[in-house]
């Protein structure tokens, strides 16, 4: 039954945000022409016209699958979505898991395009690339971790998309909340007031966790102020800025280095799991369609 | 096949079904009839699945209304679900890939009969188009219990005739039917027994016949005595 609901949810979907990248990439396309054919103002006009799409389609596919979660489980739609012979929790995960590819391909899509199009300024010449790459490579050195690049572009994209399933998740909990026949007085206004709770939370947990949580990433840097390393540390936030009160005036001239918490991200799973858990439960046991 | 016992729901400070308790057996078309908020479409809801926060035990052969008994009920609601970019076969679709009981031939015919067209998108369709469309569905599985919330509200009487007949043809003779609606003279004909519901509590639970006998007089006729408004101008 799984396959099925997230079938139906790719074909329920699929007619309008596929089209939204083709935009995206078409611009795109046309910015490198109009680059590749000196053609001045039309280029500067492509330029920014795919800058601002690779944004707006990050927003309209967030707007798209919210809305399309809200139509389907809590207006009209829901008739049929709750009378479905499915445990109400995969209603959940089905759209979660069509969200999240949807969320996550716009955010490839506006990479990829952004890329393309830099690339198509940058890159004119194979010396240009060659030169792009030894400065990369130099950079990593400089800061130390050329041999964990991988280790950081998988701690990049993971990051990247715990945070899609976050904020999905945080919606899909607050508009499950929002609609409990105890909030059908508000409205729209019940999911909008549980999710800005639920966000100022979830935002002062993730800051206490960062400040108290020993594990951070130490930024070191010159006397110039470049960043001259990187390094994993077990050591808060809290701490340094005691360690920093207490040797006031002892600051070195040669550098500096700073923690910056990273315990945050350790609690994303947790925030994940404890509002999917709720949502899940609050469709199954309080589900109250208008 | 369907037991009620002590069943409460609130809306806020407003309670909408109080105390009810009913037992309703297989094989049966059972009119559910009350004015207007008496909690008629909230019952069909609760016993759809829909509503899941009341009070009390609610048992479709033998089961919480879950993903169980969703399996084996019908249900029509006053409201038009379907979106509007489907056409009737993308709606055959859907049902036929949930519903084991879905027949789409069956479902095809009925179509045909209400002369629709299957390629049409719902969103170019009429009101009664799309009533006549979601009864199809609904018919067209081989439940054993079906639950219609006001099938022929926003429909003219020639299309009335039509849904009855089709009600009655699909109706399989081990199944329950619960039929709510405030057209009573048109539909009083097919019923077996009724329930009047007034705001929330059992004002009535009666075979037909037994009214006939007992009153004297025709369930639309005993319903507007219960449920008499004096107005005064």
């Amino acid at each position: 039954m799984f396959s099925k609901l997230v079938k139906h949810e790719f074909r329920a979907t699929a007619r309008i945000i596929p089209f939204i990248f083709m935009v995206t990439v078409f611009l795109g396309l046309v910015h490198v022409l109009t680059v590749r054919l000196n053609l001045g103002v039309l280029s500067v006009f492509s330029l920014i016209l795919t800058v601002l799409m690779c944004f707006a389609q990050v927003i309209i596919a967030y707007a798209l699958v919210i809305w399309r979660y809200y139509k389907s489980m809590y207006s009209n739609e829901a008739y049929l979505t709750h009378t479905l012979p499915v445990h109400p929790s995969m209603l959940l995960w089905s759209k979660l898991l069509v969200g999240f590819v949807w969320t996550a391909a716009s955010y490839i899509t506006a990479i990829g395009v952004g890329f393309g199009v830099a690339a198509a300024h940058m890159f004119k010449t194979a010396g240009e690339w060659q030169n792009f790459v030894t400065g990369y490579h130099q950079i990593l050195k400089a800061i130390g971790i050329e041999h964990s690049q991988l280790l950081m572009w998988f701690v990049i994209a993971a990051a990247l998309l715990i945070s899609i399933v976050l904020v999905l998740s945080e919606v899909y909990f607050s508009i499950s909340i929002g609609s409990t026949s105890k909030m059908h007085s508000l409205g729209i206004g019940g999911p909008i007031l549980v999710f800005l709770g639920t966000d100022m939370s979830l935002r002062i947990l993730s800051a206490l966790a960062a400040l108290f949580i020993p594990l951070g990433v130490r930024f070191t840097t010159n006397a110039s102020g470049e960043l001259i390393g990187l390094k994993f540390v077990v050591q808060s936030m809290f701490s340094q800025v005691v360690d920093s009160l207490n040797s006031t005036g002892m600051a070195s001239s040669s550098g500096d280095s700073g923690i910056a918490g990273i315990g945050s991200y350790l609690l994303l799973p947790v925030f994940v799991a404890a509002l999917l858990y709720t949502a899940s439960r609050v469709i199954t046991r309080h589900t109250s369609i208008k | 096949m369907i037991e009620i016992q002590n069943l409460n729901k609130n809306f806020g400070t407003n309670t909408v079904l109080s105390d009810l308790s009913l037992n309703l057996e297989a094989g049966r078309i059972i009119g559910l009839l009350g004015p207007n908020g008496s909690g008629k479409s909230t019952l069909l809801k609760i016993l759809a699945g829909l509503t899941s926060d009341y009070r009390g035990t609610v048992l479709l052969d033998g089961h919480r209304p879950g993903e169980d008994t969703k399996a084996v009920t019908s249900y029509l609601p006053e409201k038009t679900y379907l979106s509007g970019w489907m056409r009737p076969v993308d709606a055959f679709d859907y049902f036929a890939d949930f519903y084991a009981d879905f027949d789409r031939v069956k479902a095809a015919e009925m179509l045909k009969q209400f002369r629709l067209n299957e390629r049409q998108p719902i969103k170019n369709m009429s009101k009664g188009m799309q009533e006549k469309l979601q009864l199809v569905l609904v018919m067209a599985r081989k439940a054993k219990v079906y639950l219609l919330d006001e099938p022929m509200g926003g429909v003219d009487p020639a299309t009335r005739s039509a849904i009855l007949d089709v009600t009655l043809r699909q109706y399989q003779e081990d199944s329950i039917m619960i039929f709510a609606t405030h057209l009573i003279s048109d539909v009083e004909k097919i019923f077996d027994s009724v329930i009047f519901l007034g705001y929330g509590e059992l004002k009535l639970f009666e075979d037909v016949d037994r009214i006939r006998e007992k009153y004297g007089k025709s369930v639309d006729d005993l319903f507007r005595e219960v449920f008499a408004c004096s107005v005064s101008l």
